[in-house]
């Protein structure tokens, strides 16, 4: 089981701390971890400052959607967690973030520095950087733009630099495009809900022998899940199904297998932030048996 | 949590939800929206505030919170969904008139 609380303190109308804690209650033992802990201050209509351990601002989804009482399926798309993960989850650093009018438009931006990640002996990433083990800072950002209602495309990048083995620094560079569509009508008796991350990720190569290939790992999903919130059944109103495509491309060598998933699940909201999750996932990973499973999830949001 | 097991029936139904709300469109009550959703048009920032705060998660009723829980959560949503500080100033002010 997990439980995930969040602390908001507004210590001022221009500054404000937020700081989650996920404790994992498991067997007997207790896990407890910081997910953010953030100080921000406003310092005027377009600009915000943030400092501490914060969500990755160019990855959408972990930064707006992972909680499980947004998330629409019980998991994250596979590129979003693991030793494989091609984006990072939080960071230590300091943020500048706001958002813009353009007449009937949204703009907004996120820029960051922080740690950078570390790179483990197989070549994959770990993103862990409590203390900067490489003395070498991570840049990124993430520009959306927002036309119309219910539409907003951004595009994300980072860039850093890890050691290999041999203590040579390789330079990281990953791009993210996401786009997001909402609809809520009486046309379609309630609303759609439609996401897509892409991330492309490609480290320099490396001149040790045990990682001679080309280290890029590239992947993302596409969601759309609906709901007939506006249906003349009031039975039907509370639920919602999902459907999600989520794959993984990893670099040609040995352990690196390629994923692909399909994820159908049907919702029931209790309550606006609460909700029962069931989902089937056809699981297709190379060089894995047949991986399928019927996963549940019950959720409950402050 | 993992349950391994047949669920053909699952799937389709979930795949099928679409299709049996269509079923439902001679039911659709519109008299009854129009009305409340009139009514609640009147107040400034509530369009802004269906159109921004339904894009990421549902939405709570504005009376889910007290004034001054909503100037936090309102705070913490206009850094964290990059609002411009004017939306989210109209909203706020609608939220603490509607709850
Ligand atoms: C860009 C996505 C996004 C948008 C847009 C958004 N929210 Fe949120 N909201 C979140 C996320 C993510 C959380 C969870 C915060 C966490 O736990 O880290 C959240 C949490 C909340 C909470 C729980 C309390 C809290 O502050 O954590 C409330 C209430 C809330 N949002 C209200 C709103 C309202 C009202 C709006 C419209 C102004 C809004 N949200 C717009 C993403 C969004």
């Amino acid at each position: 089981m997990l439980v995930i609380p969040i602390f908001l303190w507004r210590l001022r109308d221009d500054l404000i701390f937020e700081g989650e804690l996920e404790l994992e209650l498991e067997d007997d033992i207790t896990h407890v971890s910081l997910e953010f802990a953030q100080l921000s201050y406003l310092f005027n209509d377009y600009v915000t400052i943030g400092v501490g351990k914060f969500l990755n601002p160019s990855n959408y989804f972990v930064e707006r959607l992972h909680p499980t009482w947004i998330n629409k399926l019980p998991d994250r798309p596979i590129t979003m967690g693991g030793v494989n993960s091609i984006q990072a989850g939080s960071q230590l650093g300091l943020q500048v973030r706001g958002g813009i009018p353009i007449g009937t438009m949204r703009g907004e931006y996120a820029f960051y520095v922080s740690n950078g990640p570390s790179m483990r002996d197989d070549g994959t990433l770990s993103f862990e950087d409590f203390t900067d083990g490489n003395n070498n800072k991570a840049v990124g950002g993430r520009i959306g733009w927002l036309p119309f209602t219910g539409f907003e495309l951004g595009y994300g990048f980072k860039v850093a630099g890890v050691d290999d083995l041999n203590g040579d620094r390789l330079n990281v560079i990953t791009h993210v495009i996401d786009l997001n569509y909402l609809q809520t009508s009486k046309f379609l008796l309630g609303n759609i809900d439609i996401r897509g991350q892409y991330a492309n990720r490609k480290i320099d190569r490396s001149s040790s022998p045990t990682l001679a290939f080309e280290n890029k790992s590239s992947g993302g999903y596409a969601q759309i899940a609906y709901r007939p919130s506006l249906s003349g059944l009031p039975l039907l109103r509370d639920f919602e199904s999902v459907l999600r495509y989520d794959w993984i491309e990893l670099p040609d060598a040995q352990d690196f297998n390629d994923e692909q998933r399909w994820t159908v699940g049907l919702n029931y909201y209790l309550a606006a932030s609460t909700m029962v999750k069931f989902a089937y996932q056809f699981d297709d990973k190379q060089g894995v048996p047949n991986d399928d499973a019927l996963i549940f999830q019950v959720t409950s949001g402050f | 949590m993992f349950i391994k097991s047949n669920t053909k029936l699952f799937v389709s139904l979930s795949l099928l939800l679409p299709l049996i709300s269509a079923c439902s469109l001679l039911k659709l009550n519109q008299q009854q929206d129009t009305k409340r959703v009139s009514q609640v048009l009147q107040k400034p920032g509530v369009q802004l505030w269906a159109d921004n705060c339904s894009r990421c998660h549902t939405m709570r009723s504005p009376d889910s919170y007290s004034d001054a829980q909503w100037d936090v959560a309102i705070l913490h949503m206009r850094i964290r969904a990059n609002l411009t500080a004017d939306d989210a100033k109209e909203i706020v002010e609608y939220l603490k008139l509607a709850n």
